[in-house]
């Protein structure tokens, strides 16, 4: 089997195509501190591509509430275990990843869900990791008691498993913006995909009798348009754009400084050696910091601390690409903070938003002597 | 992956000397481990039904079934132990009558978990070997019938939809069939415009379409994972499950209508090979039983 490099897991590995990255690689960035599980993702999504006979069931995108939360059905758990351990020496991965895990005879290492499995998609919502009975979880960083919601969509992996376990080939990487698509004429409704796509992000339409996937709503992004489900994002966590590799990163690429510049940004996963596309700030709060290097890898406890810096306003430049996400629908390239704006600019560098880092507020006195009435705080 | 290279070698240096290997000419009562069938020229035009009287005086020889080791995924036991292969022709047409003990049928592929039972007809030219025999090849193309449970399903009892599997379903609408009788029965329901919200019929991927005509495709394929259906969709057959076995009629013409297909002749010699799919088991695609390639002789 060919060799690939995976920087997230910082070595070589196997993966049964010759690794050739796309010109350039659409990606996106949660931060999980700002998400407030509305969900309004989902119904973006779910309105505009799975709203169909067949796709009751679909979700391409998803929140789920971790540690509990799975949609389908401990989806990760599942795949984790069959992974076996995960051991990690620094930034390199020593365990199996899906594909080096392949039993005999397949691809890689995966399962198929059964129905019943999707049947609650909100499954563990707002269940702490603890039952909260006792007085002792007051309120401190990190929290004893805490769940964090965990938005899922396709990662558009740089070595994706669907792809990978397809015998016909019918999903492919497009070699313009990464983003991987499962072809609907070509599909034969095997379900290699379903079963070893372990983010279980490609569904089996009931009625069309072939599997979908999320489509990264490529017509808008040929067009500079950021996806629905990130554009529609009420929490404003959602940064859309292009990431490079870890020795082409620019520093003025949004994407590229949250994940390559600052190191704030983790992929999930990244021991199951998909390179997976879309990245997290991991939640700050979270009282068991393994838990979070099981899902984001070993970058968590930098990525927590440069976060803190920039929320104690110890980093204007961190905070000003934080305020950019979804302040547009437009695909933001390349960035720019100064003198307390952030600025966001297009593929042509065409500046397409302007955020002040610092909302402008009055401050007005209590009493009013021209009504002579006493104001109210009220909003 | 260091395994599958392995058997990949060993099946092919095996394969290698049978092809050349003199073959069996007479039908033997345990199993043959390569097919030998002779197309018999019948009076009548081939029957289409598996229950015909004129297959009583078809001869028939039951071949051996084994795992598919050669391409990923493997399926490294068979789920059927041997298939009773039966052909005719009427100068017009080929026929085949495949027959296989299968407890249980596995007729839909509604659910996730759910997979069809099938059979398939493998056709190359006369001197197809050990590479062909794996779905042919861009010089040599396999000619592939393939009959399907659940086109059979769909034909004989109306499209399977999601209410035939998940009874209770409740769903406030579809767009844009707001209004539409409930729940809106495809194809009917569905207008052309309404029809972007079933992707693979949209696209107009063959395994998509509510509307079957036959529960048997025609296929070419030019090596694994190339399959498609040729141009001309006229293979006809039948499928009936009884008493733990299925009876399954594969025809098509012996004229090729389309420019890959393998042209068939009275008095000709092919190539051939049998595929059956248990669904209980996950069969799909390349997770298959299948025969060794074998001789078809179609009687002048």
């Amino acid at each position: 089997m060919p060799k690939v490099y995976n920087w997230q897991i910082g070595r070589e590995m196997d993966y049964p195509f010759e690794g050739r990255r796309p010109r350039r690689q659409a990606a996106a960035v949660f931060d999980t501190n700002k998400c407030i599980g509305c969900q309004t993702c989902t119904m973006a999504c779910k309105t505009t591509w799975t709203s169909g006979k067949g796709q009751e069931y679909m979700f391409w995108n998803n929140v789920e509430t971790k540690p509990w939360g799975s949609y389908p059905l401990a989806w990760d758990v599942r795949v984790l275990e069959m992974l076996g351990p995960q051991a990690w020496d620094g930034g390199v991965y020593r365990g199996r990843t899906l594909f080096e895990a392949a039993p005999g005879g397949e691809r890689a290492v995966g399962y198929l869900p059964e129905d019943l499995d999707y049947a609650y998609p909100n499954r563990g919502e707002d269940e702490t990791n603890v039952p909260v009975t006792e007085e002792r979880f007051y309120l401190r960083l990190p929290h004893d008691a805490w769940f964090f919601y965990l938005p899922r969509i396709c990662n558009h992996c740089t070595y994706p498993a669907c792809l990978a376990s397809c015998p016909r080939t019918a999903i492919y990487k497009r070699p313009e913006d990464g983003i991987v698509l499962l072809d609907q004429q070509r599909c034969r409704g095997y379900r290699d995909c379903v079963k070893n796509c372990p983010f279980k992000k490609v569904f089996y339409n009931h009625t069309t009798r072939v599997s979908e996937k999320c489509v990264l709503c490529f017509p808008a992004v040929e067009r500079g348009i950021q996806p629905r489900c990130m554009r529609n994002c009420i929490g404003k966590i959602r940064t859309f754009g292009f990431v490079s590799t870890p020795d082409r990163a620019t520093a003025d690429n949004p994407v590229d400084f949250l994940v390559h510049v600052r190191k704030v940004a983790l992929p999930l996963l990244p021991q199951l050696g998909l390179e997976a596309n879309i990245y997290y700030i991991p939640p700050v709060h979270v009282g068991n910091l393994r838990f979070l290097q099981m899902l984001f890898g070993p970058g968590v406890e930098g990525a927590i601390a440069a976060y803190r810096r920039a929320m104690e306003g110890r980093d204007e430049e961190l905070l000003g690409v934080l305020m950019l996400a979804v302040s547009t629908d437009r695909i933001v390239h390349r960035f720019r903070v100064s003198r307390g704006h952030a600025y966001g600019y297009d593929e042509r560098g065409e500046e397409v938003v302007r955020v002040p880092l610092q909302e402008p507020t009055m401050v007005r006195p209590a009493y009013d002597p021209q009504y002579r009435a006493y104001r109210y705080n009220v909003t | 992956m260091k395994a599958q290279r392995i058997t990949r070698r060993q099946a092919l240096a095996g394969l290698a000397a049978l092809g050349t290997a003199a073959l069996p000419s007479v039908a033997q009562a345990q199993p043959s481990q390569q097919p030998d069938v002779r197309a018999v020229r019948v009076p009548v035009p081939v029957p289409a039904d598996p229950e015909a009287e004129v297959w009583a005086r078809v001869p028939s020889n039951e071949v051996s079934l084994m795992g598919q080791a050669m391409v990923l995924p493997t399926k490294m036991r068979p789920s059927i132990r041997a298939v009773r292969v039966r052909a005719c022709h009427d100068g017009q047409r080929v026929a085949f009558l495949l027959e296989w003990e299968d407890r249980r049928p596995d007729r839909r592929t509604v659910k996730m978990r759910e997979f069809k039972d099938g059979c398939g007809v493998m056709l190359l030219p006369q001197g197809a070997g050990a590479t062909e025999w794996m779905m042919g090849t861009p010089k040599m193309p396999a000619t592939v019938l393939h009959w399907r449970a659940d086109w059979q399903l769909d034909l004989d009892q109306g499209f399977q939809d999601v209410e035939a599997a998940f009874p209770n379903l409740a769903f406030d609408f579809y767009p844009p069939l707001v209004g539409a009788q409930h729940p809106p029965k495809l194809p009917e329901a569905y207008p052309p415009e309404a029809r972007r919200w079933l992707p693979g019929w949209y696209a107009g991927n063959p395994l998509s379409q509510p509307r079957k005509t036959s529960p048997v495709e025609k296929l070419v394929a030019q090596g694994a994972g190339t399959l498609e259906q040729l141009p001309t969709q006229n293979a006809t057959g039948k499928g009936v499950w009884k008493d733990g076995r299925w009876r399954v009629v594969l025809s098509k013409p012996l004229r090729a209508a389309d420019p890959r297909e393998i042209p068939l002749a009275p008095g000709g010699t092919y190539a051939v090979a049998f595929a059956v799919w248990q669904g209980a088991s996950g069969d799909r695609g390349a997770r298959k039983s299948i025969t060794l390639l074998g001789r078809l002789r179609v009687e002048p």
